[in-house]
């Protein structure tokens, strides 16, 4: 697997012409919240409006921050596999771990439990190991 | 016959096991790693190993698969025979114990286990798991009792997990001190997801284990849990075990989160060592002009950028703002990497004068106390070899004698006492030579526009562990009494804090080499629109332009980035510098503080921001922002300590560790010590150990 085959934003999440940080997000989301909350805190007898217009800016706000904290894993992903891509010794530890869960699943059935989750965890480090 | 050699004397010790007496009640500091092979096979010893290499934690491994485990391997008398807790002067080996994998199959034999568990009871020794399957095993042999049991029962596999903590509160201020709780933890490995059994279900030593989970996926499955082994008509554990089902490595940033407490937890916070977080950032080329991007042409194109007195102001502003907005940062400051001769008025003159009408130099010497500075030579000159033939081409001039590159140095020590910046003396010790030349031969081949048939101009350069470095360079840096060199750790063997001594400098010391990390904010922008262009063009454009697909080059990029993209990717890639608790700096350039709109923004302040944001979503530990001197002492420490061997023993019934070393050790970091210095809420001893033996009391800081 290469580095590049992630990609790390959905566009529609940038902010043309914004502060540039990574608070962006989760700054316009406060913003809109406050910009509702005022906008209806005048109304006298719309205490349910304005409730229902909190709720909906909570949620822009919640939806903006895991929007923010999905983009965080991302960038991360791309990090893991770019700093794991450029580690000589990877493509040899996976394949031992994967052996080694090959021998822990032997283990689970000797003990009469389901090896499955084990070998399913073999047969992914065994991929890893090609793949690098 | 080893499994079953094995199994005798663990049954023996099984039977001493039943009332654990501890005569001496002693350990030494000192960790044992349990691995599943040598750390080109084993991804946990791989991830650890460094870890505790960083903060000069002493520890032996054992090869699970080509070593067995014995009696004379976990505790010795005075004699160096094998002995019993029980037994007057018996000492433990070890005071930490920790798996690369949770259940060792196939090198450990059950009566291994038991050996080791039964260490860890009678010597009151923790054990830390950094990976694996959550095991239930028991004796292939009649009666069948259970040999391995975490208390944890499988719940489901995922590779992509927003971890919570959830520690428990009585132990808040034992483990995971540093982490930010209130954020979620990205687990981006595979990890086994597990339920806390809590059943009845004992061990063969009549234990129960009891699960605390610390570590849960959004789902409320366990991913890391204390595990703590109790017996009915006990009130205090007989064993404790901390244990992550989450494949860990070290290219991991949620490994880099936890590692750590593996360590702290199996030492119960008392051992060599220490780890600090570190963050300094380097402005190269104060008083330079940088030449500057055109992303019109794609290259540079003669214009360049020189910082003004407004950009110095604004940049006291953005530190104090940048101070303001992250409580982990401190008293951060910037230090300025400077070239004299832009800041006199005739840099050929004798004496040098201070150019006192330029606004920067004015600017500089006004705002100096918000800053610190490093010796980057008089001219920025190239410190590389000549060439041989001494007339043949060359992109740049060279030195022919050591004498010169001492003025180099001597003239910006000059400058720096004409501007009455502070630090000086303590700062003549240090230098970073212009783009780190004269630790590498570039082969006269550094301007990509008088090479067009070269696509990578580094592909001739001949490494510091090759022979490139000049050693005309480090004769001159010996004779001027600088102790400490720059290197840059994109390069060949300069990742390496280490004495250059493969090179003659007629000294009878060495110099200490210091690397520095380098950014992708590159020497020659001073704008967003500049950088996410040369970015593009680096990572992108450029090999589009050569016809290949960037997708299939190593670390380049599939698509053209924002320039918030790549603030978040260099965030996160300097984050998890500051994890591996090095000490090295980040080095950018002055143009990189150029303000580039109303609100006074700078791409350096843009990466700082990025850097503490991305920083304090994970820990809370204040950074230490140390200036580069005090960085190259610090190294020095370390390495001399790390050169020695330091006995330490723990005395529990006193509380106490009594140390000696095989040589004069001035600064060695202790964690847990009474006195030390409060850091994440543990107190960190700086002592002095030489061959007499030395008591200091032990205090592990859990009240504070």
């Amino acid at each position: 697997m290469n580095v590049g085959d992630l990609r790390i934003f959905v566009s529609s999440q940038e902010e043309p012409g914004g502060i540039p940080g990574i608070n962006g997000i989760r700054l316009n989301g406060i913003l809109l919240s406050l910009l509702l909350v005022f906008s209806f805190s005048g109304t006298g007898g719309a205490a349910g409006l304005a409730n229902a217009a909190a709720e909906k800016t909570d949620e822009t706000a919640k939806t903006a921050e895991q929007a923010e904290d999905e983009n965080q894993k991302k960038t991360q992903q791309v990090n893991d596999l770019k700093l794991r891509g450029h580690d000589s010794l990877f493509s040899e530890q996976a394949k031992s771990l994967a052996k080694g869960y090959r021998e822990t699943a032997k283990m689970i059935m000797e003990q009469g439990d389901d090896p499955k989750p084990v070998l399913d965890a073999a047969a992914y480090f065994e991929k890893q190991s090609e793949a690098f | 016959m080893k499994r079953k050699l094995l199994a005798a004397i663990a049954m023996l010790l099984t039977i001493i096991a039943v009332a654990p007496a501890h005569a001496d009640n002693a350990v030494k500091l000192r960790i044992l790693v349990v691995a599943t092979g040598e750390v080109a096979e084993d991804l946990g010893l791989a991830y650890i190993k460094p870890v505790l290499d960083e903060m000069g934690v002493p520890y032996v491994v054992l090869n699970a698969r080509t070593q067995d485990l014995t009696p004379a391997f976990l505790a010795a008398s005075s004699q160096g025979t094998a002995c019993k807790a029980e037994e007057a002067g018996c000492v433990g080996n070890y005071n930490g114990v920790i798996l690369t994998d949770a259940d060792l199959i196939p090198g450990f034999t059950p009566a291994e286990w038991d050996l080791l568990h039964n260490y860890e009871k009678n010597f009151r020794v923790r054990e830390a798991v950094l990976s694996g399957w959550p095991a239930t095993y028991a004796d292939p042999e009649p009666p069948h009792d259970i040999y391995l049991d975490y208390g944890l029962a499988y719940s489901s596999s995922g590779r992509n997990h927003d971890a919570r903590w959830t520690i428990p509160g009585r132990y808040s201020k034992e483990v995971f001190e540093y982490v930010n709780r209130n954020n979620p933890l990205p687990i981006t490995s595979l990890a086994f997801a597990t339920h806390p059994r809590n059943d009845m279900n004992h061990l063969k030593d009549g234990s129960i284990p009891y699960v605390e989970p610390l570590l849960r996926t959004g789902q409320g499955e366990a991913l890391l849990s204390i595990v703590r082994y109790m017996k009915p008509s006990q009130s205090a554990p007989v064993r404790e075990v901390l244990i992550s089902t989450v494949t860990n490595a070290s290219f991991l940033m949620h490994s880099k989160v936890l590692a750590y407490e593996f360590v702290n937890w199996a030492t119960q916070g008392v051992f060599i060592g220490a780890r600090f977080i570190h963050l300094a950032a380097h402005v190269d080329d104060l008083f330079r002009n940088n030449s500057q991007w055109n992303p019109a042409l794609d290259k540079e194109n003669g214009d360049t950028y020189r910082l003004t007195g407004a950009d110095i102001t604004n940049a006291v502003s953005k530190q104090a703002a940048l101070r303001a907005a992250h409580p982990t940062a401190g008293n951060f400051k910037l230090d300025f990497a400077f070239n004299g001769a832009g800041a006199v008025v005739n840099p050929q003159a004798m004496p040098l004068a201070a150019n006192w009408k330029d606004d920067l130099v004015a600017a500089i010497a006004a705002n100096k106390m918000h800053f610190r500075f490093i010796n980057h030579t008089f001219t920025h000159a190239d410190m590389d070899k000549s060439p041989v033939p001494a007339d043949a081409p060359c992109d740049y001039h060279t030195f022919t004698n050591a004498e010169a590159i001492r003025a180099e140095i001597t003239a910006n020590q000059n400058v720096w006492a004409l501007l009455d910046l502070p630090e000086r003396n303590e700062n003549n010790r240090v230098l970073i030579t212009g783009a780190h030349s004269g630790l590498k031969d570039q082969k006269c081949t550094d301007d990509p526009a008088l090479h067009p048939g070269m696509f990578n101009l580094q592909a001739d350069d001949i490494a510091f562990d090759a022979g490139g470095a000049n050693p005309l360079l480090l004769q001159a840096a010996a004779t001027a009494g600088v102790e400490y060199l720059a290197a840059d750790t994109s390069q060949k063997a300069q990742n390496v804090e280490q004495y250059i001594t493969q090179y003659e400098d007629g000294s009878k010391t060495d110099r200490l080499m210091l690397p520095r990390w380098p950014t992708d904010i590159f020497y020659n922008v001073t704008n967003p629109s500049q950088l996410e262009d040369e970015y593009n063009y680096l990572y992108y454009h450029k090999f589009i332009s050569a016809g290949q697909n960037p997708c299939e080059v190593p670390a380049m990029a599939c698509s053209p980035r924002s320039y918030r993209e790549i603030l978040v990717i260099e965030a996160d890639i300097a984050v998890r510098h500051m994890l591996s608790f090095s000490r090295w700096p980040h080095f950018f350039h002055q143009s990189n503080l150029a303000r580039y709109d109303e609100n006074g923004s700078t791409l350096q302040f843009d990466w700082l921001d990025a850097v503490f944001t991305e920083y304090e979503r994970l820990f809370t530990l204040p950074v230490k922002n140390l200036p580069y001197y005090e960085i190259g002492d610090r190294t020095a420490e370390s390495l001399n300590a790390r050169s020695a061997k330091i006995d330490a023993v723990w005395n529990r019934t006193t509380n106490r560790v009594t140390l000696s070393a095989n040589k004069a050790v001035p600064h060695l970091r202790v964690t847990g010590l009474f006195g030390g210095e409060i850091y994440g809420g543990q107190l960190i001893g700086n002592i002095s150990v030489d061959t007499k033996a030395t008591t200091y009391e032990i205090d592990r800081g859990l009240t504070r």
